[in-house]
């Protein structure tokens, strides 16, 4: 199995073949161990990203086959930092105590993961756009303030925040494209 | 300006809610012909989901971000780049995280147990001593062994010693009383142990260079051992400042209890004194250890 391509261990995968999971997870428990991370549950850590990979894996999500390992790889070393800031706040002494996960209260527990990945893109796009994008986002979709408002805070008409607003748009499109890409 | 880009400005009012009535109900009409606009309220939505992201989330990096600054920073530009190092200063995790992802690169295999061991060595006051010189230390340690105490911070070794972390008590840390447990149990059997003792100093804290320690070994209370050390002897490990200390637990008594305490050494100053790394250790009759 050593020796089978990308391609291959990606179709084995996707289909439940037993050896094509035995060569993903050697890969993720590369990732996992490797860093040093100490985590609390490094098993539980390699199971998350295994989910991860079999999710975007039957959607089709992963767009070139033939660097399923480069993706599977990323996709661990991603996870392993999510992680570790999870564990780190939790250790912290003046942490709230932690939150139950919230997938296994709803009643459907498909669609609160598909709600938090798409949380986790939108996050991901954020943190890329340009800081007066981020301004304008912190005042626009999270303060709800209306545009004459944030034209007064920022000298400008209002007609000019709408037209900046867009163009920011216009760049969370493109990012949006990009990253689900990579994704 | 077309009707449909004259709708288009108006869309982050209306998912943010702040359009006047009128305003609502004629984009309302238009959506319902106009997919491009339904497409960009979509879009508008999800920035709106913002909102409920924990704010100290929006502060920390994205994980994919940080691994694309380890492993390709030519594909991120100049801007986020520049966001992501601002993070970096204001922000201990995601440093630690970045330190982490740096230790295996994609493709790289985790290091082996003797290459993490030769890591630590070389962190330690003998960076400069190239191998020929630890050879002759191992020679010459030789009789140091039988004619020293028994911890030593010198780096003296016959074989590849025992490796183990041991972090401060936090009831220490805390300042109040320190406990009688046993924080590690060491094997009798053990040719040397590599005792890292996890400080609460930082790197600032030893750069400053104003500070000397006394390394401690009690037993019952009475002293049994003690030896200064300096900044020098120090060691940072994964952002955590440490002092290596290897030991021999055939000198101790096997199946009794010794305490390890780091002091600030200081004479005058209120931080005389001032233990900044307290717990016990057992040395145990058996061939194996383990962590209580």
């Amino acid at each position: 199995m050593d020796t089978a391509s990308d391609a291959d261990v990606l179709a084995g995968f996707r289909t439940g073949r037993p050896e094509s999971i035995a060569v993903v997870r050697g890969w993720v428990q590369s990732a996992v161990r490797g860093g040093n991370w100490r985590f609390h549950d490094p098993e539980g850590v390699t199971q998350e990203v295994l989910l991860t990979l079999t999710r975007q894996a039957r959607a089709d999500r992963v767009r070139q086959a033939e660097r399923f390992r480069s993706y599977a790889y990323s996709v661990a070393r991603r996870t392993c930092v999510t992680v570790y800031h999870q564990e780190r706040k939790s250790r912290s002494v003046e942490a709230p105590e932690a939150e139950e996960d919230d997938a296994a209260a709803t009643s459907d527990p498909h669609a609160e993961v598909e709600r938090r990945e798409r949380l986790d893109m939108t996050l991901l796009v954020f943190q890329r756009l340009p800081a007066h994008c981020k301004d304008l986002w912190t005042s626009v979709f999270i303060d709800g303030l209306q545009a004459d408002a944030v034209g007064r805070e920022l000298g400008i008409s209002a007609n000019n925040v709408r037209v900046r607003v867009h163009r920011c748009l216009e760049k969370a499109r493109k990012l949006y494209r990009e990253v689900a890409g990579h994704v | 300006m077309s009707e449909d880009d004259r709708y288009a400005l108006l869309v982050p009012w209306y998912v943010n809610g702040t359009l006047a009535p009128d305003e609502t109900a004629e984009i309302e009409e238009h959506l319902s012909a106009c997919s491009s606009c339904r497409d960009l309220v979509g879009l508008a939505r999800r920035q709106a989901e913002l909102r409920e992201l924990d704010p100290d989330a929006m502060e920390h990096p994205h994980a994919s971000l940080l691994v694309q600054y380890v492993d390709s920073p030519e594909r991120l530009d100049a801007e986020t780049t520049e966001w992501i190092e601002g993070r970096l200063a204001a922000c201990a995790s995601c440093r630690d995280a970045i330190d982490r992802l740096r230790e295996t690169r994609p493709g790289e295999e985790s290091p082996r147990w003797y290459e993490k061991l030769w890591q630590g060595l070389a962190a330690t006051a003998l960076r400069p001593v190239p191998a020929a010189a630890y050879l002759l230390l191992l020679f010459v340690g030789a009789g140091f062994l039988l004619t020293r105490g028994p911890l030593e911070g010198d780096g003296t070794l016959m074989t590849a010693p025992l490796r183990i972390s041991l972090s401060g008590d936090r009831d220490v840390r805390a300042g109040q009383a320190p406990q009688q447990r046993i924080a590690m149990r060491i094997p009798g059997s053990a040719g040397t142990v590599l005792l890292e003792l996890e400080t609460e100093l930082s790197v600032v804290d030893l750069q400053a260079g104003d500070l000397a320690f006394v390394l401690e070994l009690r037993r019952d209370g009475e002293l049994e051992w003690s030896e200064p050390r300096d900044a020098e002897g120090f060691v940072v490990r994964d952002r955590r400042v440490a002092l290596p200390v290897l030991i021999h637990p055939r000198r101790l008594d096997a199946n009794t209890v010794y305490q390890i305490a780091l002091r600030i050494h200081k004479p005058g100053d209120p931080l005389d004194g001032q233990a900044l790394f307290k717990r016990s250790i057992q040395i145990d009759a058996g061939s194996t250890g383990s962590a209580p």
